[in-house]
């Protein structure tokens, strides 16, 4: 079997190449200083000062959602599941209009005129809730994060065939500094920005990359080679023997709607919007982006799938016989497959528009969590004491602070799980306490200050879908090392966390109900 | 599994189909919008001083 570094360095990807990705970076970098200028309060640098429209809002939804992580895993997905994956970007799509026709949620927030999700908390429960709400929500979505910066460096070395061994942690370092430098400058308002020309850099990349990937494999050829490998199980989610099944089919479909209505970084487009009408038409129309975001990689990982069984070296480093070494990581099928067939000029594009990907998801994740820091946590702590200006700064200072655990994150973090699996098992920490305190906040009269505080907690069980945080209870237990390793996992994280919103939705419902609110002084519309 | 793979080739062309038509009608009305923020903002300034 030959090394990691030969198969990588097959690559087409030249200095004409490098070229097009520099003049990108360049690019975003000086929108961040244009940007910076037209910074006044922190209404301005959290949302844009309300004054987005819908056009750009569905091109920053898009570029914040189809974030360089997401391409990854889905075709990772699509390498392993084949064409049975696409039931998750229809999934999510269907929900994401459904969003848009009803208002679910994020137009009702809308109108609340509010920052961030926790403000609302704040409003409708307590100050308590509020901060403990920010608190619970930053530490979900930083940990979500951890593994971005990776497997963004894995996509750039796997397709850039780089052939130092530290090389992604220099791509990391990298990535992260331009973002942080651009986000830090202008807020919201560089990060809108920048999406726009990410949206359309990264949609003629999709497309041409797409096409280029049937060109290269044959249209039919691709169906053909997919049925004789794998069968039904490759076509049909819920067909005996495929690795999804109905459980996996449900938690997705949570997954959708929380995507679209709960996720801070989609709902602070909501927030950003200039009006309700607005944030509807964005979100029926970015249902198309919400399913078109998974399809097309899962599409890539297929393609992958099919050029490794067709190339012999690759084949045997994919699916080593046994004995015959370790396979390769599955996160670099889809890049090296990119690296190989598209040609010099188009690699480059298709790479900035991937780089593309990476910062439009890192800007607007990495503002998200600081101003809920800002907002949610140090705000109301330091009781009216923290201007508009000091308030931006430390927004700022988040920025940079979060950046950096991140970085830690991700050089520490050994990812030995799925990373889809890890992503919505932290995103869970924060999404399933949410679903329960928006839900009922917004549409439940009875939901109370006791009932918030006790969904919050139980969001906080979503962590025990993390194989790492099971082994370590166990081994509190006195299990040995050698008996956790023959259990496995005990819950597997789709349980988890359908079981975790169950209990998040029981926790306010008895809260609210055996203690219910002394005043209604707290309470807001509620219909 | 006739009907599954049909399905999916359904859904992959007609996605590919409405995202490119999506795609290019906000590349053209985003530039606008991008005005119309940028007006916004300035306004919001100018109003502050």
């Amino acid at each position: 079997m030959e090394s990691f570094a030969t198969i990588i360095a097959d690559t087409n990807f030249s200095y004409l190449d490098w070229g097009i990705v520099l003049i990108y970076l360049v690019l975003s970098v000086g929108i961040g200083i244009f940007a910076n200028r037209y910074v006044g309060g922190l209404s301005d640098y959290i949302v844009a000062g309300r004054g987005m429209r819908t056009a750009l809002g569905i091109a920053t939804l898009t570029g914040t959602e189809m974030g360089l992580v997401t391409v990854m895993y889905s075709a990772q997905k699509g390498f392993t599941g084949g064409f049975a994956a696409f039931h998750i970007g229809v999934i999510s799509g269907l929900l994401a209009f459904f969003v848009g026709v009803t208002g679910f949620i994020v137009t009702r927030l809308r109108r609340e005129r509010v920052l961030t999700i926790p403000e609302y908390y704040g409003r409708r429960y307590s100050k308590g809730v509020q901060v403990f709400g920010g608190i619970m929500l930053a530490f979900g979505g930083i940990f979500n994060m951890g593994m971005f910066l990776k497997a963004g460096s894995m996509f750039i070395v796997g397709i850039t065939g780089l052939q130092s061994e530290s090389a992604v942690t220099v791509v990391m370092v990298v990535l992260l500094s331009l973002v942080l430098f651009y986000t830090v400058m202008g807020g919201m308002i560089s990060v809108i920005l920048t999406d726009y020309v990410q949206f359309v850099v990264l949609s003629f990349g999709l497309f041409l990359a797409t096409g280029l990937a049937i060109y290269y494999l044959g249209w039919d050829h691709i169906f053909n080679v997919v049925i004789a490998e794998k069968g039904e199980v490759a076509f049909n989610p819920v067909a005996e023997g495929s690795s999804f099944g109905f459980d996996y089919v449900m938690w997705m479909a949570f997954l959708g709607l929380v995507n679209c209505a709960l996720w801070p970084t989609a709902v602070a487009r909501a927030l950003a919007s200039d009006s309700e009408e607005t944030v509807r038409r964005q979100f029926m129309f970015s249902s198309i982006t919400f399913a078109i975001r998974n399809i097309i990689p899962y599409f890539w990982g297929i393609c992958a799938f099919v050029f490794v069984l067709g190339t012999p070296v690759l084949k045997a480093a994919f699916f080593p016989e046994e004995g015959a070494g370790e396979a390769i990581d599955t996160l670099y099928a889809m890049p090296i497959f990119l690296g190989e067939v598209l040609p010099v000029g188009v690699i480059g594009i298709l790479t900035a528009a991937m780089i593309a990907a990476f910062m439009s998801t890192h800007d607007s994740y990495l503002l998200c969590w600081s101003s809920v820091l800002t907002n949610d946590v140090a705000k109301p702590l330091m009781g009216g004491r923290l201007t508009d200006k000091g308030a931006v700064l430390l927004t700022r200072i988040f920025v940079v602070a979060i950046g950096l655990l991140i970085l830690f994150i991700s050089l520490i973090y050994p990812l030995k799980t799925d990373l889809w699996d890890f992503m919505a098992v932290t995103g869970a920490i924060y999404f399933t306490g949410a679903f329960a305190l928006l839900s009922a906040g917004l549409y439940w009269k009875p939901a109370s200050n006791v009932g918030a505080i006790c969904a919050l907690i139980a969001g906080g069980f979503a962590i025990f879908g993390l194989p790492t945080v099971q082994e370590f209870f166990l081994a509190g237990l006195g299990m040995s090392a050698e008996r956790i390793a023959e259990i496995g996992l005990v819950f597997s994280s789709d349980r988890v966390g359908l079981g975790t919103v169950v209990l998040a939705i029981l926790g306010m419902v008895g809260g609210s109900l055996i203690f219910p609110d002394k005043s209604s002084s707290n309470e807001v519309e509620v219909s | 599994m006739a009907f599954w793979i049909l399905l999916w080739k359904v859904v992959l062309i007609v996605g590919l189909v409405a995202f490119g038509v999506l795609a290019s009608v906000v590349t053209v009305l985003g530039a606008r919008d991008v005005k119309h923020l940028l007006a916004t903002l300035k306004s919001n300034q100018n109003g502050e001083d």
